[in-house]
């Protein structure tokens, strides 16, 4: 048994109060009597009845310390560990989406989730060996398994709200892996259901915990778009019900410029627009709606709008982690072809190619990024592919604010020609050169060869290139709401001259990103979705409905409690009965 | 106004009934085993020379030619000494134990009056205090109403003390009639009186607050009489031992009483004198 709160023991300090008021002697009353001669004989004889009194009075003191003792410990909140068996595995995923920020009952449905969970951690036997995933967009592993209870909480302690929706299949399957590995392995999620069916489930013993209630109301500022004077604020009514509120224009001083009242129909979108507003970097947009059970998706920032327009062709058989970096940039269109279907006629109606694994016989007269060229190709030299051991970067504005300390690469082919911008054994594993006039970035390593795809670097590499192709005045657009900052980058924290600390989550604001030709604002908005928040009970999976659970158990307070009142109507009853 | 507020005429038959062997001064309606002048037969005996011709019985003469004198028995009065513990104790509770307990000796007195005895009345709580000497006829109810009103309770006690102070007035073949809460030493003064040859009757009167005290919770009981001090935790369980003790007491006395041929009588003092005396009257009187 552990208890929640050990300072509620202090109160403990009332036993010895009470032992201390029964040696007291009691406090009387005059009372004449006509004669104490026969009260006197009481004390001479030994009856049953005054025995019986002298018991009860002793079962009054006993009845008492009892009472203050399970009140006592009820202000502990203890909770038995015999709750988990010893050397259980407990894998909790925990929903890191919009849906768990909704308020009900005076606490968000994450709130509720971190509190169960750690009244689980800190009323686990000491065998036990609990995992911590946040299920966002992306499953990310907040913990470990690990015994420790102090590791787990500092754990639990990060989880914040960072995705529009959760995806429970990329986060069941990281803990059906991590389960695998164990022998009682339960999966337990924390979550308000807010996502479609499950894909068939990697794992038999899955708990869903839900949260919330079904009926939400949630007035949001879907989208705002500053385009020149003119701002477009669009309202959605993501609640069932019609909700009220204002909205607050401010600029980038902080100054009030425009407040509207509005009124929104369920699931109605409102578009507000505001015209000759004076100029500002950028202005946010604030909703004040009463009833509104999600504030999180309240505010939202918007840049000035950006001149971009560029369109970028990526010849690939097909290739998830490119494609998902190369939008990231703001403002570039992206399109992708197979190989096969690549024609002279595409190069002239591009302005940036990527070719992965492939190389056209003629180079587009436009900036080109190539990753694993065949060796060999008629456009620079090339070595078949080697074992790559141990790499390094080399000098180059490329590779600013890249770190490779952590990216490890299988195979890879030297590449000759130009600049190098990382080494190993068999020479260049990527060069920077020119052909036509035009820069040409290559990589002599497929994308999917080693771990670069899943590191920082690899959106910060791409995000280099992309600048240094188009001019690199773009802002940057790598983060993202409840993000980390970065290593190597400097963020200036919004409305402030202080850089943001490392590794401190990115909340909502416009941040300044330090660059070498001076900031870059950098608008970070929360995330918000138009889907239901209304929370479900079950899941749906291929298997059928999954059944919501109870979550952690809580401190057996309520049973301690109803005990003391037991016992308190029965020293009412003895007190009673005997005087 | 009736004295005490007291339906007497209800006591007007009934006489203390005595086991006989009473001694008496004047002829009152008690008859003695002496031979005298009453209605009642007695005997006959052989007509002596000088008897009074009146009491020759003619009719057996007739039937036996001899001469027979009727012997009468004769008819006395008794005395009854009633002693009234005059204690602080008498006085305490709401129903005036002190106050009852005089109202019952005057009852008692109107009885004895109303049969021909002298009344003799002591009041006192360590020794007899006030004292009425034998007084007879109707017109000593007016001083033994006079002489009751006067008595105030108010003092420490001893009932064998006061008793064995009523011992020098007491003459042999009395009635001694005691009426005491018995909230003291009571026996040696009870058996002086047996031992100085009385009939007695002892009234135990106890108030209601008594047998069954209202109060509850930590008290500190203060004597009435003495001012000593009793810390009683008066719960239900103490209360039932109280009665227990209280009853055992009562027993005691009840016991000895009967061992002794003293008529024993408990009396509430929530209860009228009359009543109460018309209930035990079986017991204690016959009708005269």
């Amino acid at each position: 048994m552990e208890l929640l709160t050990p300072l509620g023991l202090l109160a403990g300090l009332v036993i010895p109060a009470i032992i201390v008021l029964y040696m007291l002697k009691k406090r009387t009353r005059p009372q004449t009597v006509s004669s104490i001669m026969l009260w006197q004989r009481l004390e001479r004889i030994n009856r049953p009845a005054l025995r019986l009194s002298r018991l009860l009075r002793s079962l009054l003191l006993i009845l008492q310390l009892m009472v203050a003792l399970l009140l006592v410990l009820a202000l502990a909140r203890p909770v038995l560990n015999a709750m988990s068996g010893a050397g259980e595995t407990r894998i909790i995923i925990i929903d890191t989406s919009i849906s768990m920020g909704v308020r009900e009952g005076g606490s968000t449905r994450l709130e509720l989730a971190r509190e169960q969970i750690g009244v689980q951690i800190r009323g686990k036997a000491p065998g036990d060996r609990f995992a911590l995933i946040a299920m966002g967009t992306e499953a990310t592993v907040l913990s470990g398994l690990s015994a420790d209870s102090s590791a787990l909480l500092a754990g639990l302690a990060q989880v914040a709200i960072d995705s529009p929706q959760a995806n429970p299949n990329a986060a069941l399957a990281l803990g059906a892996n991590m389960a695998a590995a164990e022998e009682r392995a339960r999966v337990i999620m924390y979550s308000a259901g807010c996502f479609g069916p499950l894909a068939r489930l990697p794992l038999e013993d899955l708990q869903f915990v839900p949260l919330g209630s079904e009926k939400v109301e949630n007035l949001l500022v879907e989208q705002v778009v500053l385009d020149g004077d003119r701002l477009y604020v669009t309202l959605f009514n993501n609640g069932t019900s019609a909700a009220a509120g204002q909205v607050e224009i401010g600029d980038s001083q902080g100054e009030p410029v425009g407040r509207r009242e509005v009124r929104v129909e369920p699931q109605e979108r409102r578009v507000l627009v505001w015209r000759n507003l004076p100029p500002s970097p950028w202005l946010s947009a604030r909703l004040v709606s009463p009833g509104d059970q999600l504030e999180l998706d309240d505010v939202f920032y918007a840049l000035g709008s950006q001149k971009t327009g560029e369109k970028l062709l990526l010849v690939s058989e097909g290739n998830l982690f490119l494609e998902r970096a190369l939008l990231l940039y703001p403002g570039l269109g992206v399109s992708r072809v197979a190989p096969a279907a690549y024609s002279d006629t595409l190069a002239e109606r591009y302005d940036l190619f990527v070719f992965d694994g492939f190389l056209p016989s003629r180079l587009p007269a436009a900036p080109v990024l190539v990753f694993d060229p065949p060796h060999p190709n008629p456009h620079f030299s090339t070595e078949a592919a080697a074992k790559v051991e141990h790499f390094h970067p080399l000098p180059h504005p490329l590779l600013d604010h890249v770190d490779f300390s952590e990216v490890s690469i299988g195979f890879g082919k030297a590449v000759g020609g130009g600049s190098g911008l990382l080494a190993f054994e068999g020479g260049f594993l990527a060069a920077a050169m020119e052909r036509q006039g035009q820069p040409l970035v290559a990589f002599g390593f497929a994308v999917q060869a080693g771990d670069l795809p899943l590191r920082p670097a690899f959106p910060i590499l791409l995000r280099n290139i992309l600048d240094s192709f188009l001019g690199g005045e773009a802002p940057s657009a790598l983060l993202t709401y409840g993000q980390k900052a970065p290593p190597g980058l400097t963020i200036l924290a919004p409305g402030d001259s202080r850089p943001w600390p490392q590794g401190q989550k990115l909340g909502a604001g416009v941040y300044a990103l330090a660059r070498d030709k001076g900031e870059e604002h950098l608008a970070i908005n929360p995330p918000a979705t138009t889907a239901g928040l209304a929370a479900r009970k079950e899941l749906e999976t291929p298997g059928g409905p999954l059944s919501g659970q109870g979550g952690a158990k809580a401190p057996f307070i309520r049973p301690l409690i109803f005990t003391a009142l037991i016992l308190l109507g029965l020293e009412w009853w003895v007190d009673n009965y005997g005087s | 106004m009736a004295p005490f507020d007291l339906d007497l005429a209800r006591l007007d038959r009934l006489m203390l009934r005595h086991k006989g062997g009473l001694t008496g001064t004047d002829s009152g309606k008690r008859l003695s085993n002496k031979f005298g002048a009453s209605l009642e037969f007695a005997d006959y005996r052989p007509y002596l020379p000088g008897d009074d011709i009146r009491r020759l019985d003619w009719a057996v003469y007739g039937r036996s030619r001899r001469l027979f004198t009727r012997l009468n028995r004769s008819e006395l009065d008794a005395t009854v000494n009633i002693v009234v513990d005059g204690s602080a104790s008498m006085a305490w509770g709401d129903w005036a134990k002190g106050r009852r307990s005089l109202a019952l000796a005057f009852a008692l007195a109107y009885i004895s009056i109303r049969s021909y005895d002298r009344v003799a009345l002591a009041v006192g709580a360590k020794e007899v205090g006030s004292y009425l000497p034998p007084v007879h006829g109707q017109a000593a109810l007016a001083r033994i109403q006079e002489f009751l009103a006067g008595q105030e309770f108010g003092r420490a006690g001893n009932l064998s003390d006061l008793l064995l102070s009523l011992k020098k007035n007491l003459r042999p073949n009395q009635f001694t009639v005691v009426i005491s809460d018995f909230l003291s030493e009571w026996q040696p003064g009870l058996e002086s009186i047996v031992l100085a040859r009385q009939q007695v009757l002892a009234f135990f009167v106890e108030s209601p607050d008594e047998a069954e005290p209202q109060w509850r919770g930590a008290l500190t009981l203060v004597d009435s009489e003495t001012g000593g001090e009793k810390d009683v935790d008066l719960d239900q369980f103490t209360l039932a031992a109280y009665r227990e003790t209280r009853e055992e007491h009562r027993r005691e006395i009840a016991d000895y009483c009967r061992s002794r041929g003293i008529g024993f009588h408990l009396y509430s003092a929530a209860a009228d004198p009359v009543d109460f005396l018309a209930a035990i009257a079986p017991a204690i009187f016959r009708t005269g």
